[in-house]
């Protein structure tokens, strides 16, 4: 009787504890800022490791339990010491980023105040970076403004963290040289320096600057390795507060139109705005694409009348659709077009090949990188093999836009 | 214990080994690193005492004490080295 209640306990006890390390390492995997993955550590490191070695009871054994103990002690003093230690860390070294801040520091984000169309660019030398710094002087040469935005690693190397007035000559020489590859289109970049985590100093960058593209290179990672190991191109691209241009590893900037694949939703329509507000800022054109898919009735085939009928009906709401967006946009009738029988990201991918287009442009619903990878994300799916830059419009980037 | 919990509580700490490992994988700088292996010595210690839950011997908390031992010492080492130089 006193055994199978104490397997139940040590059972339930057991159960608890490796749920608390599975919420603790969920945490962990999701929050982007050390102090609050700190807090999902402490799970781990804690709770979750004294729960388990509280269910020894359950085993009954004099030696297990007396060794248990024994850890359970341990972790019990270790365990805050060791998460307290690195919090300090995390703490002096964010106190050193703020002094790089002050004055006698290199200037920051110097602010974008030309007429052209407001442009940051994330740049760190690295292959995928010299072709977003590439597509971003071609702008450049039709009129948009640079900012060369560069993160640098968080004070990996004592020796700055020790002097935080000297400038980091990594960094400034990867702005220097970002700044002439943009001043062969024959304009000036401004530079924005910032130190830490890419991800978030980018967004925070972007949030200070306001651009009204935001563009990055990326090393072409499919959606389930960017989920694992994260993709800094994906993470902005979800979460910016503008549109994202993400440049992949085949990608070339057309010579085209800008190709906005719409398909009704509010968020394909605000894709088409963005579209359409790059369109004034580089004048290639604009065409914007709805596919569809013939709606599979079950019978449909025996009777070809009514199968002609039900496409006539298909195709006349995708008609309707479509002279709905080029009403709100503004853009004559001409420049929409659909493309029957086509899953979408293959045929808007299709499309763009074929009209060699500047840049495809696509409403990214905002999902997290997991989940993203498990569900499909048709930005992702999109991003992988694109003939051309992609532009993904966050939804952050809409409600922010003015029309 | 009922061997059945203890091999199931294994497969799943198991699953939470790989799971800090895509955690230390993902880590950009050497502090997100640290702690990214703090919390992965946690999860085998986790796993070591499952282990001697299921094979009914306590040597293998012996070596979970010793791994917890070391990990607490490397974390306080590497950190010491990280923040060396910053007055605090």
């Amino acid at each position: 009787m006193i055994e199978s209640a104490l397997d139940v306990l040590g059972a339930g006890v057991l159960g608890l504890g490796l749920l608390l390390a599975t919420i603790g390492l969920y945490g962990l995997l999701r929050m982007p800022d050390i102090f609050d993955q700190l807090h999902a550590a402490g799970l781990v490191t804690g709770p979750a490791v004294l729960v388990i070695l509280l269910a020894s009871v359950s085993t009954g054994s004099a030696d297990i339990v007396t060794s248990a103990a024994l850890v359970f002690v341990f972790v019990l003093v270790t365990a805050p010491l060791a998460g307290h230690t690195i919090a300090r860390a995390a703490w002096l070294l964010a106190g050193a980023d703020d002094d790089d801040a002050s004055p006698g520091a290199p200037p920051r984000a110097d602010s974008l105040s030309g007429d052209g169309m407001r442009t940051l660019v994330a740049y760190d030398g690295s292959d995928a970076a010299k072709r977003a710094l590439g597509v971003a002087a071609q702008l450049a040469a039709s009129g948009a403004d640079i900012a060369v935005a560069n993160v640098a690693p968080p004070l990996g190397e004592p020796d700055f963290a020790g002097s935080p007035e000297v400038e980091d000559p990594e960094q400034e020489m990867l702005l220097a040289e970002a700044r002439s590859e943009v001043a062969r289109s024959g304009t000036a970049a401004v530079t924005v320096r910032r130190r830490g985590d890419a991800v978030t100093e980018l967004l925070a960058a972007a949030e200070e600057l306001e651009p009204e593209l935001i563009v990055v290179g990326s090393r072409g990672r499919g959606p389930l390795t960017a989920a694992l190991l994260g993709s800094v191109s994906a993470a902005v691209a979800g979460r910016a507060n503008a549109p994202v241009l993400v440049v992949g590893p085949t990608a070339v900037l057309g010579e085209g139109p800008i190709v906005v694949g719409v398909d009704g939703s509010e968020a394909s329509l605000d894709a088409a705005r963005a579209a359409a507000r790059l369109d004034r800022s580089l004048g290639r054109g604009l065409e914007v694409v709805h596919s569809y898919t013939l709606r599979p009735i079950p019978g449909a085939s025996a009777v070809p009348e009514a199968r002609a009928e039900l496409a006539q009906v298909d195709e006349q709401r995708a008609e309707e659709l479509l002279a709905g967006v080029a009403d709100a946009l503004g853009v004559p009738r001409e420049a929409t077009q659909t493309v029957r029988n086509g899953s979408e990201p293959a045929a808007l991918l299709g499309l763009a090949r074929d009209l060699d287009a500047t840049l495809l442009v696509v409403a990214s619903r905002g999902r997290g990188a997991v989940r993203a990878a498990l569900l499909g994300s048709f930005s992702m799916s999109i991003l992988a093999d694109a003939p051309c830059p992609v532009v993904v419009v966050p939804p952050g980037a809409r409600a922010s836009s003015p029309g | 214990m009922p061997d059945a919990v203890a091999a199931v509580a294994l497969a799943w700490a198991t699953l939470l080994v790989l799971g800090g490992g895509v955690v230390l994988l993902r880590s950009h700088d050497t502090l997100h690193r640290v702690l990214a292996l703090d919390v992965l010595v946690s999860i085998v210690v986790a796993l070591l005492t499952i282990l001697s839950y299921l094979r009914d011997v306590s040597y293998y908390l012996d070596a979970a004490l010793a791994l917890a031992l070391l990990s607490f010492v490397a974390t306080l080492v590497a950190v010491r080295h990280l923040t060396r130089g910053i007055p605090s």
